[in-house]
């Protein structure tokens, strides 16, 4: 399972509102994004709050290893762009992402 | 004429983030200790750059150690509050419940609603930029690996960079509204 509530002590929750659902299909459209030298390979999400307490989604994203130390902007930009459009297409709350190329250690959340 | 001794540069805190972000980190050094404060740091070239903008347009022709005076009543949150506008009356980002008067405002009086570039690339990139900062000074589940690390240094240069350069009305209106929201503090 790829898209989560907030994780209980015992694992995740099951999808059980709407929103839970609007989750689910956001990682799906995460799951098949694309672009020249930038690839979706794994997402996860889960409703989180700020400091303040308003909401916010935390996404998770494994993406395919940069040529650098970076992914290009321009890709990345348009990678985020796509994802807040969908974001805020399915009601959801302000987008925090959390980029992590394969190559690097953090990939194994996705193991 | 007084002039401030130390300013506080935005290209020298993002010269500092990449420092503090090396593909290896220091012997016996946290990679994700010092990746935090590299974006916390990105984050603040960013903050700092939008600041100087501010009072700048505020006061144009005051010196400079009266514009950094008045830069310290600047709030996190005036920046915040004014970004999430724009990006509500853009559309995308999460920036929902602009009040109505707010909404008349920015969308003039005559035709549609237009946001330039410049104004969205920066209330999108520091709303994004202070998300992260927060979760890298108090979140202790957060993810800091060295592309990610990388990848909001290199957004924090693009916002500086459009920061200083941009000259447009609404880019204009978006530091003068900011203006609007600080309150003189006792500091």
């Amino acid at each position: 399972m790829t898209a989560t509530k907030n994780p209980t002590a015992n694992g995740f929750q099951p999808w059980d509102t709407p929103e839970d659902a609007a989750v689910a299909e956001f990682v799906e459209f995460a799951k098949g994004w694309s672009t020249t030298g930038l690839s979706v390979r794994q997402a996860k999400a889960r409703l989180d709050e700020n400091r303040d307490g308003e909401p916010v989604m935390l996404v998770q994203l494994l993406l395919s290893d940069p040529d650098g130390s970076t992914w290009d902007s321009d890709r990345a930009d348009e990678l985020e762009e796509a994802l807040d459009r969908k974001a805020t297409e399915l009601g959801l709350p302000f987008v925090s992402f959390e980029l992590i190329a394969e190559r690097e250690p953090s990939a194994k959340i996705f193991a | 004429m007084a002039e401030a001794q130390h300013p506080i540069d935005p290209a020298q805190l993002l010269a500092a983030a990449e420092v503090l972000a090396p593909a290896k980190a220091r012997e016996g050094a946290s990679e994700f200790t010092e990746r935090r404060r590299a974006v916390s740091t990105a984050y603040y070239a960013v903050f700092h750059a939008i600041s100087g903008r501010v009072a700048a347009t505020v006061f144009p022709n005051a010196e400079d150690i009266f514009r950094q005076r008045i830069r310290r009543w600047i709030a996190h949150n005036d920046i915040r509050t004014v970004a999430r506008w724009v990006i509500g009356l853009q559309g995308t980002g999460g920036g929902q419940g602009v009040p109505s008067h707010i909404r008349e405002l920015l969308a003039g009086i005559e035709g549609p609603l237009h946001i330039d570039a410049d104004t969205v690339a920066i209330a999108k990139g520091f709303l994004k930029l202070h998300e992260r900062r927060e979760r890298a000074d108090y979140n202790h589940e957060a993810v800091f690996d060295h592309a990610g690390t990388q990848r909001h240094i290199a957004r924090a240069r693009q916002v500086v960079e459009v920061v200083q350069a941009s000259s447009s009305d609404q880019t204009e209106q978006f530091f003068g509204l900011i203006a609007m929201q600080a309150q003189v503090r006792g500091r």
